[in-house]
C-alpha cells in the first residue's frame, strides 16, 4: 500500500514514520479537524452507490 | 449504511474489534458474511433475498459446471443459463424502466407502462461478480468454488454496494486462513480511510456545488460558469470515488483482506488508453475480459477491433446508469480508444517527435486526455441528452 | 500487547489533539451580533447558557428582526444595541409563533428570565402553506421538543428524521462542541456554512450570474400571490394557535413582552392585503395579546416601500429607521 500512498502529502511528510502510532493519532486528528472547518455539507451521497 | 456516516463508523468498529478479539480465526468466514448481510440489510431487508437466491443460483451453477467436468456441451449451457438470468435480473430491475421510456420516446406515445420498480443498492456491482465467477469457472480459470467462500466474496460489505469488483481467485486465496495484518499495516489502513473520507467530505462534497451549472444548466449561469462546472464535475467525481475506494480498500485490510486498487492517478495518464488502466481499474478490466475479449478483442481485423472497442464502452456506459446520456458517454470513450489506436498504430511511427518522450509532448498529451475526459463527464453529469447539449453550447459558443 | 499499547498510545494522541481544540472552540469561537445563518443546537444552546442570571431584552421572531439580506452590524437590532439598548437577537430565518414558542421553552427551561420579551407577528406566517407554519428550525426543534407537550408536538411537523445514524449524529454533537458548532464555526471563519460558497460567490461575480440571478428575482407582487392567507384567524390555525400559547405562556410567568406586527410592503402587495380581511387579522392578532397584557407595536403600515427589500424584509435604510422606532419604544 506504500505504493499508492506515495504521492499523499501526508505520507511524504512523515514516510513510513506515519504507522508510528503517536504519528499516525496525530495526522488523523488534524485531518478529523481539517475535515469539521473545510468540510460541505451540500452532498453526502457517493456517486457510485447509484450504480 | 454509507460509509460516510456515524452509523458505519460505529458498525466498522465493532465488527473489526470482535473479528481480530472474540471470533476464532476458523469462524471469521461466518463472521464476514454475518456482517455483510446485516450492512446491506440495513438499507433494504427485501432485497437481501434477491441478492441471496442470486448468489445461490450462481453457486449451484457454478457447481454443475464445476462437476459438468469434461462435456464441454453442457457447461457451454451452464454457462449461458448462468449469464442470462443474471443478466435478466439485472435487466429487468435497472432497465426495464429505461426501455419502456425508449419506446415510448421513439414512438412519440405510451405504448409501454413506466413501471416503478426500485432498483436493488449495488445490483451492477454484484451481478458482475458473479458473471465473472461462471466465466472463469468455464474457462478453467476457476477449479473449485466453495461455499464459504463464495458468501464471503458476495457479502463482503466493504466491497458491497460500490466495489471495486473483486476476482474470485484472487480473495478466496486470502481466506484460509485470514492472516492479522501487521501493525504499520493497520497503522496505514486506518489512514487510509482518514483520507478516503477527507477527500469525500472536503474535496468531492464542496465540488458539487461549483459542479451545480452542469447538472442543472440554464438561467442564469454563463460560460465561465460551465467550464468552472465541468473542472468541478471532473474533481468531484475522482475525490468521490477514490475516497469511497480508500474507505473500502482500507476497511477491507483491517480484516485482514486486500481487494483490488481502483485508482493510479488517472488525470495524469498521456492517452486514453492509460486513462482506462487507471481508473475503475475493477471495472475496466472486467469489461475488457468478459465483453471486449470474447468479441475477439484485439485479434480480429482492425475495423472489428475498433467496433469492439465501441461496443465495449458503450456497455460500460449503459452499465453505469439507465440513459442515453451514459451510452453517449460510453462511446465518447470508445471513440476515443478507437482514434487512439489508430493514432498510435498508424501516426505516431511515422512521426518521432510525437514518441520522442519530450517533456511539451508529454505536457500535451495528459492536457488533451484530461480535456477529453472531462469533456466527457458532462454526459455522466447531466440529467438528458438535451442539457448535455445545452452545457455543451454554454461552453463553446460565446 | 505492544500492539494494544500503541493502539492507546495513537488514541491518546488523537483525543488529546481534539479535547484541546475542542476547549479552544468552546471558549474561543466569538458569540456575534446575531444567530448565524444555519446555527447548531450547540451553538444555540451556548447562547442561551449565557444569558442565565442576566436579565436581558430577548428578541424573538424571523428573518425580518434578524435582517434578512444584510450583514448582522446593519440589522435593526445590532444598531439598537450600539445605541445604547443592549438585546440578544435570538431571531432567525423561518421564525413563526411555533418557533417563538419553543424558544420560550428553552430558555425558561434553562433557567433565563428576560426582562422584556421582544417578538414579532407576521401575518405570512398564519399561511398553512408557509415553511414554518408547523414546523420549527431543526436546531431549536432538537433543544426545545422534549419540553413540548404531546398535544403540542402532535401540532407540529418534525424536521429531524428519525433512525439509527440521525441519533448518533444528535449524541455526537452534543458531545463534541467542535464537531456540533461545525457549522457556526465555518461561518465564523468564511462568512457562510460552506467554505467553497465563497469560491461559488467569486466565480459567480465574475461571470455574471450573480448579476443575472438578482436581475431574475427581483420581487414583484406576482411572486407573492398566495403568501398571505386572509382566513380569519382562528385557533384551528396553528400558527395562530401557538401565538396563543406564546401570549398565555408570557402573560402566566409574568414576563413583560412587546410584539411588533411585521413592516410589510403594502405597495409592493398592494392588491393581496390591502383588504378588510387582512385588517381584521392585524386586529385579532392584537387583540388577543392585549388581552394577556402584552403591549404591540404595529409597524405593519409604517414603512414606505422604498425601505424594503421584497415583502417583508427591510434595506439598510428601513432596519435604520426600524432601530429608531425600537429605541423610542423601549426606552
Amino acid at each position: 500500500m506504500a505504493d499508492v500512498l506515495s504521492s499523499d502529502p501526508f505520507f511524504r511528510l512523515f514516510g513510513r514514520r506515519l504507522a508510528h502510532p503517536f504519528v499516525l493519532g496525530f495526522v488523523i486528528a488534524f485531518v478529523a479537524i481539517l475535515i469539521i472547518i473545510l468540510g460541505s455539507s451540500s452532498d453526502s451521497h457517493f456517486i457510485y452507490t447509484d450504480f | 449504511m454509507i460509509f460516510n456516516t456515524w452509523l458505519f463508523a460505529v458498525f466498522a468498529v465493532i465488527t473489526v474489534g470482535v473479528y481480530w478479539s472474540v471470533v476464532p480465526s476458523r469462524f471469521r468466514p461466518y463472521y464476514l458474511v454475518v456482517a455483510g448481510t446485516i450492512f446491506y440489510a440495513w438499507a433494504v431487508p427485501a432485497y437481501t433475498v434477491l441478492i441471496a437466491a442470486l448468489a445461490l443460483a450462481t453457486f449451484a451453477i457454478g457447481t454443475a459446471m464445476l462437476r459438468a467436468g469434461d462435456h464441454p456441451g453442457r457447461r457451454r449451457a451452464l454457462l449461458i443459463l448462468g449469464v442470462v438470468l443474471i443478466c435478466a435480473v439485472l435487466g429487468f430491475f435497472k432497465y426495464t424502466r429505461f426501455f419502456s421510456a425508449t419506446v415510448n420516446e421513439v414512438a412519440a406515445r405510451n405504448i409501454l407502462p413506466i413501471p416503478q420498480i426500485v432498483v436493488p443498492l449495488a445490483i451492477s456491482f454484484f451481478t458482475f461478480e458473479f458473471v465473472h465467477v461462471l466465466v472463469d469457472i468455464y474457462l478453467g480459470k476457476i477449479q473449485r468454488l466453495d461455499a464459504l467462500d463464495f458468501a464471503v466474496f458476495t457479502m463482503f460489505f466493504p466491497t458491497l454496494v460500490a466495489g471495486p469488483i473483486k476476482r474470485f481467485q484472487s480473495f478466496a486465496a486470502q481466506l484460509r486462513p485470514i492472516v492479522a495484518p501487521p501493525p504499520e499495516e493497520i497503522a496505514l489502513h486506518l489512514y487510509r480511510i482518514t483520507i478516503g473520507v477527507a477527500k469525500k467530505t472536503i474535496v468531492a462534497d464542496s465540488m458539487s456545488l461549483l459542479a451545480q451549472p452542469i447538472v442543472t444548466p440554464g438561467a442564469p449561469y454563463g460560460h465561465l460558469d460551465y467550464w468552472v462546472g465541468t473542472l468541478a464535475y471532473t474533481a468531484k467525481i475522482y475525490f468521490d470515488f477514490t475516497g469511497y475506494s480508500d474507505i473500502a480498500i482500507g476497511t477491507a485490510g483491517l480484516l485482514g483482506l486486500s481487494i483490488p486498487e481502483n485508482f493510479e492517478r488517472p488525470y495524469w495518464a498521456e492517452n486514453i488508453s492509460a486513462f482506462w488502466s487507471r481508473w475503475h481499474i475493477s471495472l475496466s478490466t472486467w469489461i475488457r475480459d468478459y465483453v471486449f475479449i470474447p468479441l475477439g478483442g484485439s485479434r480480429r481485423q482492425p475495423v472489428v477491433v475498433l467496433v469492439n472497442l465501441l461496443v465495449a464502452m458503450a456497455i460500460s456506459g449503459l452499465w453505469h446508469g439507465a440513459a442515453w446520456t451514459f451510452v453517449v458517454w460510453g462511446l465518447w470513450h470508445g471513440t476515443g480508444l478507437a482514434v487512439h489506436r489508430v493514432w498510435s498504430q498508424s501516426v505516431v511511427p511515422r512521426m518521432p517527435a510525437l514518441h520522442s518522450g519530450r517533456l511539451a509532448v508529454r505536457a500535451a498529451s495528459v492536457v488533451t486526455t484530461f480535456a477529453f475526459v472531462a469533456f466527457g463527464w458532462v454526459l455522466f453529469a447531466t440529467s438528458s441528452l438535451a442539457s448535455a447539449g445545452s452545457v455543451y453550447a454554454g461552453m463553446l459558443v460565446p | 500487547m505492544g500492539t494494544l499499547r500503541n493502539a492507546l498510545g495513537g488514541i491518546c494522541v488523537a483525543v488529546v489533539l481534539l479535547a484541546v481544540v475542542d476547549v479552544a472552540v468552546r471558549i474561543g469561537l466569538p458569540r456575534s451580533d446575531r444567530l448565524n445563518e444555519n446555527f447548531s443546537a450547540t451553538y444555540l444552546r451556548r447562547e442561551i447558557h449565557a444569558l442565565r442570571g442576566t436579565s436581558p431584552i430577548v428578541v424573538l421572531g424571523d428573518s425580518a428582526l434578524w435582517g434578512y439580506g444584510l450583514p448582522a452590524q446593519r440589522a435593526a437590532l445590532t444598531l439598537l444595541r450600539r445605541q445604547g439598548i443592549p438585546n440578544e437577537n435570538l431571531s432567525y430565518e423561518g421564525g413563526s409563533p411555533p418557533n417563538t414558542y419553543a424558544m420560550l421553552q428553552v430558555l425558561f427551561g434553562d433557567g433565563v428570565r428576560p426582562r422584556l420579551v421582544v417578538f414579532n407577528v407576521n401575518q405570512k406566517e398564519f399561511n398553512p402553506l408557509d415553511s414554518a407554519y408547523r414546523q420549527l428550525h431543526p436546531s431549536v426543534e432538537r433543544l426545545a421538543w422534549s419540553a413540548l407537550t404531546p398535544s403540542e408536538r402532535a401540532l407540529l411537523k418534525p424536521t429531524q428524521p428519525g433512525g439509527a445514524d440521525q441519533t448518533l449524529q444528535r449524541v455526537i454533537e452534543s458531545t463534541w462542541q467542535l464537531y456540533g458548532m461545525r457549522n457556526d464555526l465555518r461561518e465564523w471563519l468564511f462568512g457562510d456554512v460552506d467554505a467553497i460558497h465563497v469560491a461559488q460567490g467569486a466565480i459567480e461575480r465574475l461571470s455574471g450570474t450573480a448579476t443575472r440571478r438578482r436581475a431574475a428575482h427581483r420581487p414583484t407582487a406576482e411572486a407573492f400571490e398566495g403568501t398571505y392567507d386572509l382566513t380569519p384567524l382562528s385557533p384551528s390555525d396553528v400558527s395562530f394557535h401557538f401565538l396563543m400559547l406564546v401570549a398565555d405562556e408570557l402573560h402566566r410567568r409574568g414576563v413583560p413582552a412587546l410584539a411588533i406586527l411585521t413592516p410589510t410592503n403594502h405597495v409592493l402587495l398592494h392588491e393581496y392585503i390591502d383588504t378588510p380581511e387582512y385588517v381584521a387579522n392585524l386586529r385579532t392578532s392584537t387583540l388577543l395579546l392585549r388581552s394577556r397584557g402584552i403591549g404591540v407595536l404595529n409597524l405593519d403600515h409604517a414603512f414606505p416601500g422604498t425601505d424594503f427589500i421584497d415583502n417583508d424584509h427591510l434595506n439598510a435604510a428601513g432596519n435604520l429607521r426600524l432601530a429608531k422606532v425600537l429605541r423610542a419604544a423601549l426606552q
